[in-house]
């Protein structure tokens, strides 16, 4: 009887022993080697291993297995809302893009760390493309944990930089999603590329936002999950299509104004710089299939609401349009942009 | 348990610890005989490990961990739970504490188990994560869900 009892209270400590070891590899981010020790605690069916590890699973992508595993979970009395399944992950992924495609304020989480000493937003851009270079030539698997250090670095700056700074770290965010994704994670990689969205859409940057969303769309394709895949590249395309105002060449005035016309209509007061950034477009695109007339009330327009707006990207654009307005003759349109310029300093 | 005191200070342990256990496993588990039998197997090992464990800060946890764990594998062994609702229909809810034994009885056996621990012993969160081998947010998630599941079961239980 003693011999059985402690034979099976061994048995149980070692287990436990794998419990905490897998806690740690977990803490430290070696989700496979934490999903093994996890599934021996879970096949012996102590503590909540089979929660732990189904959730494991899904972010390493092994959806039969977690699958199997949160039915356990279940099974042993466990909740449901316990285990982010992917589904639930890549449902509330496409819920916060498609609110960050229309441009709703989604600011959802705060950095852990205050941000220490200062950070130029040229070098957090040059170490993001060393890395991608890094990535595409060995592989996201080498990069990720640098990738990961860098963000740690560089995210609690968003709280005091500015559009510029936002690009930066969203790109950051978008690097530690594809770096992850590419490790196979990619319950790890969707957090970050949310974050990556959210940012983008604080920078008013749709090409950015449009890239994300096509990355994970990727990513979801290639995880079989092609309806959400289709989702996410259908909100990335209307992204694209809004990022129009961020070019500065005029290839195409026509197709330009007719995406400006319909984006412009859904701005609200609160949205100053991305209406400015529009009108302006607006304005130039107009200037260049020579109706000045149409250029003019538009460049009155971004004018007027620039009043209060501190932006160097609106005012690149309004000198862009400045430029062209000179070469074109257009001399009422020049002395409205030169009105801004004299005000705003 | 007939050889002479090996070991320092463990007599006095058992008879604290044992009632405390026993308690516990009766608060989780309606089979009264199996739940001495399981608190007296877990003192047993406590014994063999009393140079280790009495060092801790709550050796009592300790021992608590060794007995949830030995009725589990009991309750594997049964391949099947508790009948809660037949336990239920048997106890006599003479006074207020047995009337929350026994609803503690018909909450689910993982909802059971914190909220005993925190609201009978007093444990806190970190301490139940350590001792039922959960992680501390599924305790928190348990112990809010418990607890509304019991006002539920004892609020109707008073019209």
């Amino acid at each position: 009887m003693s011999d059985r009892l402690l034979h099976e209270f061994e048995v149980d400590e070692a287990v436990e022993g794998f419990y905490r070891r897998g806690e740690e590899l977990e803490r430290t981010g070696d989700l496979r080697s934490a999903a093994q020790c996890f599934r021996v605690v879970a096949d012996q069916g102590l503590g909540d291993a089979s929660v732990r590890l189904a959730g494991l699973l899904f972010a390493l992508g092994e959806t039969v297995e977690a699958q199997r595993w949160y039915e356990v979970a279940l099974a042993d009395g466990f909740d449901s809302s316990l285990v982010r399944t992917d589904v639930v992950v890549r449902q509330e992924f496409l819920e916060h893009a498609a609110r960050i495609t229309v441009g709703a304020p989604t600011f959802d989480w705060v950095p852990s760390a205050v941000p220490v000493g200062s950070l130029e937003v040229e070098d957090v851009r040059a170490r993001t493309a060393a890395l991608r270079a890094l990535d595409q030539r060995y592989g996201g698997m080498v990069c990720h944990a640098s990738v990961v250090e860098h963000l740690a670095r560089v995210e609690p700056f968003v709280v005091v930089g500015d559009a510029a700074m936002w690009t930066a770290v969203a790109e950051v965010c978008e690097l530690a999603g594809w770096t992850a994704f590419d490790s196979g994670m990619p319950g790890v990689a969707v957090p970050h590329f949310s974050r990556a969205l959210t940012l983008a859409r604080q920078a008013e940057n749709e090409s950015l936002i449009a890239s994300v969303l096509t990355r994970a769309g990727r990513m979801f394709l290639h995880h079989n999950a092609p309806d959400d895949a289709l989702k996410a590249f259908q909100l990335g395309f209307v992204a694209a299509h809004n990022s129009w105002t961020d070019r500065r060449s005029l290839s195409d005035p026509a197709t330009a104004i007719a995406s400006l016309t319909t984006k412009v209509g859904t701005y609200d007061s609160s949205h100053v710089r991305a209406q400015v950034l529009a009108l302006t477009a607006l304005a130039r695109n107009h200037l260049a299939l020579g109706d000045a007339q149409a250029a003019l009330s538009f460049a009155a327009e971004a004018v007027a609401t620039s009043a209060n707006l501190r932006s160097a990207r609106a005012d690149d654009q309004l000198r862009w349009l400045d430029l062209e307005a000179r070469a074109a003759g257009a001399s009422v349109l020049v002395e409205q942009i030169s009105a801004h310029f004299a005000r705003s300093g | 348990m007939s050889t002479p005191e090996p070991d320092q200070g463990f007599a006095e342990f058992f008879r604290t610890c044992l009632p405390v256990v026993t308690r516990t496993l009766k608060a989780l588990n309606g089979d009264t005989r199996v739940v001495d039998d399981i608190a007296q197997d877990a003192l047993v090992i406590a014994r063999r490990r009393w140079q280790d464990i009495h060092a801790y800060d709550k050796p009592e946890a300790w021992v608590l961990k060794v007995a949830i764990r030995l009725m589990r594998r009991w309750q594997q062994r049964q391949s099947l739970e508790t009948p809660l609702v037949a336990v239920a229909d048997v106890v006599e809810q003479v006074h207020e504490v047995e009337a929350v034994h026994t609803a503690l009885r018909s909450l689910s056996p993982r909802h059971r188990e914190v909220v005993a621990l925190h609201h009978l012993l007093g444990y806190p969160v970190r301490e139940i994560a350590s001792v039922l081998l959960v992680s501390e947010s599924t305790v928190r998630a348990h112990l809010t869900r418990g607890r509304a599941e019991l006002r539920r079961i004892l609020g109707g239980s008073d019209e």
